[in-house]
């Protein structure tokens, strides 16, 4: 007896994951790798990776994150992430010859999936078969369903209908020696409300080759369904995997629960743990390069841009670059995820919010400690506007008795310092505030600076690592975090996938791709100085179940709002002095340089920083204009701020090092040095 | 040296990068001469037959296989369609010569008398027939990933490692044939079940690191 199978799909967008909407909308989750990785940790049956991009060009680049990628072409991309997966990998996107299969296949595909070409020329299906075998040769079909009901394929990435019915075309691939049908369905794509399964059944019916059904799975119930219900060999589906810590083992399980016979589930790989394996060695060889090129004033972006400074692009709406910090993109109308999803955001009315509020209601009370052994939930807190008002939310509106949970990074305002002991108080609650000896915290300072140009990686990766190692030594399920700060700033994901805390995202994002053993070893860094930055394992936050979720996602999630409601009924201090990087007063009082050093190396890489964070928010909820916005941006974006003789005295190091190492993390895409200056592209030239 | 023997026609990067992740030192081999140095040869594919076993012979990497093996005594592992190779004949497309180092006959699936669909993708528990290098315990059941139409039927059954049920019987999953093995399976695409298999097998040659 043979296994169903159950497929996570990644779609790419010049060479990176994209979330998909209705085949036009594309929203960046990150880099393949990190996913690939991840994937392989769980025992997936088979990966499936689709090419959506238009043309074939690739730009995965950040010089400050550890997977590094300067390839350019989908050749060099598939070598590139078939290297790190270790599960039968079908690969799709602009295959229109023999060569490009056999190309494909010498690249790491195990399968190539056609689609447009195979439909216009029906004989590459069969030359292809008996060239490279049939269990090659995949045929993807797109279909829609009319209002009528009525199905039809399209081909060209959904664009050009063909009159034909899917289940003719299906069986006219098979005759034509197809090994398989990866069937999606157009209107169901990134909807959430379940298969077409009436599709499907249509499809399987008519052909006896295997076919995998994907489209519109919103939960994982749905799953199932398209084997037992439609005659499926293998369920896939692409957003729903990067929504939830464990998506795939936790799919797994409802799918064998429900009866499908499937390969067992796996958390704790033997061959392929999730900790990465660093070649200490090499590390240190590529930091040694970097601190000699910054020595001898060889900088990339120098080196590369000898006419001036390269073209830039930004959100026609708000004053967001399209090269950034942060996932970014745009659409054909040159508007950025970050615009789009805000719109949709603030559409949603009372009643859906009333509906949203509910589902939360329901996570937080079926996971609430019902015999008083433990805390009803965590809440993580920096003491900011936000972790006020979570903690209000928390205790106050929905009357739970939650844990607050506080990495602290050393680096808080006097203010900020002031609000978070104050909420003990304010809240009556229990408070665990971890403090890492300031030794460690110096070395780490530095290392982050000089191995990604980040200073506060031990903050980010503290803050999103300590309270979920509380959760899981104390048993709690569920860790309630305020927005995600990508969802929010560049659209990563739309709020109705309801997406949660996931170790990837972790990674990927906060982490940069390193890890806390990436710097054991170095400056006398042991394991044991990075006990906080180790998150729990697999096998405990599947037995725990462990949930982190965000709480914007269920109420209407408003900054200026916040900030008055905690002010006044909590005694939330606002700064008394303004931030010399930010117009804004309320945010970051938890860390002085997160608004400051850290911030004009956001400037250093990307050529733009908080100021323009803050005011494209403030634009999408309709508080700026843009061209207040772009004053705004001129005037703080690029000053070198004072918190940074703090720093340099914190450390150790003098300011004219510091500005050397910073300028070999200069984008090659940004900036270029014009007379000894750096220069760049300008909003408001 | 591990000889990853290169068929011009698979993903031999995939085999490539699990022999290394497992701790042994592959090496790439392509013409006739580099496959005489080899101690230990593996013999990957994905494809068809013909073409597989004619870019073989065209580089005289047929006769060298049978001497390094046959006579020398070395060790091979082949692959999904590497091991097909290893046969007599194959009815693929016609009929073609293999490499006749394992008695029998490679023949398409049949599905009849079952849901069974061919081409056979997917992961099947296998059943080990014996005891041997790669399956010192014979209860062992665990998946390993298949994609084939075709099936080597041996000639002996001592050859047979393992099977899978398919239509309305077995068909052979791996072969063990004194220093001869194979796989019908992709092990470098079956992650731990796969890897565990094939550092069996380069436990047995020396050829890799202990398991961690």
């Amino acid at each position: 007896m043979q296994y169903h199978r159950l497929i996570p799909v990644l779609l790419l967008k010049h060479g990176l994951i994209v979330r998909s909407q209705s085949f036009s909308i594309h929203q960046i989750i990150g880099n393949p790798v990190s996913t690939i990785d991840r994937l392989s940790n769980w025992n997936v049956d088979e990966l499936v990776l689709l090419d959506i991009s238009g043309e074939d060009r690739h730009d995965m680049r950040r010089d400050d994150h550890f997977v590094r990628f300067d390839g350019s072409s989908t050749l060099d991309l598939l070598r590139y992430v078939s290297s790190a997966c270790a599960m039968p990998l079908a690969f799709g996107g602009r295959i229109r010859t023999l060569e490009d299969i056999r190309a494909r296949i010498a690249a790491g595909a195990d399968k190539c999936i056609i689609n447009t070409e195979a439909f216009r020329r029906p004989a590459l299906i069969s030359e292809a078969s008996s060239t490279f075998g049939a269990q090659c040769v995949v045929v993807s079909i797109d279909a829609l369903r009319h209002e009528n009901g009525q199905l039809e394929v399209c081909i060209a990435g959904g664009a050009e209908p063909t009159g034909v019915d899917p289940a003719d075309w299906a069986r006219d691939a098979e005759r034509a020696g197809a090994g398989e049908i990866f069937l999606n369905s157009i209107d169901r794509d990134g909807v959430g409300n379940g298969y077409d399964l009436d599709l499907i059944r249509h499809v399987t019916e008519a052909v006896s080759i295997p076919v995998i059904a994907c489209g519109g799975v919103g939960a994982y119930p749905e799953f199932p369904l398209a084997i037992t219900e439609a005659g499926a060999s293998a369920a896939a589906a692409a957003n729903i995997f990067h929504f939830h810590e464990l998506s795939y083992p936790r799919a797994k399980r409802l799918c064998i629960d429900a009866g499908v016979p499937m390969r067992p589930w796996d958390v704790s790989g033997k061959w392929f743990a999730r900790d990465v394996a660093y070649d200490t060695d090499a590390e240190q060889v590529k930091i040694d390069d970097r601190l000699i090129r910054a020595k001898e004033g060889r900088f990339r972006a120098a080196e590369v841009n000898t006419d001036g400074p390269p073209a830039m692009t930004w959100c026609r709406n708000c004053v967001y670059p399209v090269i950034s910090a942060t996932p970014m993109s745009l659409d054909e109308d040159g508007v950025c995820m970050g615009c789009r999803m805000a719109d949709i955001y603030n559409d949603i009315d009372d009643a859906e919010w009333k509906r949203r509020e509910g589902i939360l209601f329901d996570i937080l009370d079926s996971n609430r400690s019902r015999d008083g052994s433990r805390y009803d939930c965590i809440v993580p807190v920096s003491g900011g506007k936000d972790s006020y008002f979570q903690v209000h939310y928390a205790k106050n509106v929905l009357g739970l008795n939650p844990l607050l949970v506080t990495y602290y990074g050393n680096n808080y305002t006097e203010v900020g310092q002031r609000n978070l002991l104050h909420m003990k108080e304010a809240f009556d609650v229990d408070h665990i505030i971890v403090q890492p000896g300031v030794g460690v915290l110096r070395t780490l300072n530095r290392l982050g600076f000089i191995a990604m140009g980040d200073m506060n990686w031990h903050n980010h990766v503290g803050i999103a690592t300590v309270p979920m190692q509380v959760a899981a030594q104390q048993g709690i399920p569920v860790v309630l975090w305020g927005e995600h700060g990508y969802a929010d700033i560049c659209g990563q994901y739309s709020n109705d996938d309801f997406f949660e805390w996931t170790y990837r995202n972790r990674r990927e994002h906060m982490a940069r791709g390193f890890e806390w053993n990436y710097f054991v070893g170095m400056e006398g860094i042991t394991a044991q100085d990075m006990i906080n930055y180790r998150y729990p394992s697999d096998e405990r936050l599947f037995e725990l179940g462990l949930r982190g979720v965000y709480l914007a996602n269920f109420i209407h999630w408003d900054a200026n709002h916040h900030i008055k409601l905690v002010s006044e009924k909590y005694g939330f201090e606002i700064s008394d002095e303004p931030f010399e990087r930010t117009y804004r007063r309320m945010s970051n009082l938890d860390d002085m340089h997160e608004n400051g050093v850290h911030d004009y190396l956001k400037f250093i890489k990307f050529g733009y920083g908080r100021c323009t964070d803050h005011a494209s928010k403030d634009i999408r909820s309709g508080e700026m204009n843009r061209e207040k916005a772009v004053e705004l941006v001129r005037h703080h974006d690029s000053i070198k701020p004072k918190d940074l003789k703090r720093w340099l005295d914190y450390v150790g190091m003098e300011e004219a090092e510091f500005d050397r190492i910073s300028d070999t993390y200069r984008d090659p895409r940004v900036w270029a040095l014009q007379d000894g200056d750096w220069a760049k592209a300008s909003l408001w030239d | 040296m591990l000889g990853v023997i290169d068929t011009a026609a698979g993903n031999i990067q995939s085999v490539v990068n699990a022999l290394m992740r497992i701790g042994a030192a592959p090496e790439v081999v392509a013409d006739a001469e580099s496959v005489m140095r080899a101690d230990a040869l593996v013999l990957p594919g994905v494809g068809a037959f013909a073409p597989a076993i004619a870019s073989l012979r065209e580089r005289g990497i047929v006769d060298a296989i049978r001497r390094r093996v046959q006579e020398d005594g070395r060790p091979l592992l082949g692959i999904c369609l590497g091991m097909q190779l290893l046969a007599d004949h194959s009815d693929e497309n016609g009929t073609h010569d293999g490499l006749g180092l394992v008695s029998g006959r490679v023949m398409p699936l049949d599905p009849a008398g079952s849901a069974d669909r061919v081409p056979n993708f997917g992961w099947h528990d296998t059943t080990p027939a014996k005891a041997g290098t790669l399956y010192p315990d014979p209860d062992e059941s665990r998946s390993f990933y298949f994609a084939h139409s075709y099936h080597f039927v041996c000639d002996h059954s001592q050859a047979v490692a393992s099977t899978i049920g398919f239509g309305s019987g077995q068909v052979t999953a791996a072969i063990e044939n004194g220093n001869i093995f194979g796989v019908q399976f992709h092990p470098e695409k079956s992650q731990d079940a796969g890897l565990d298999v094939l550092h069996r097998f380069c436990s047995h040659i020396g050829a890799s690191a202990p398991a961690s």
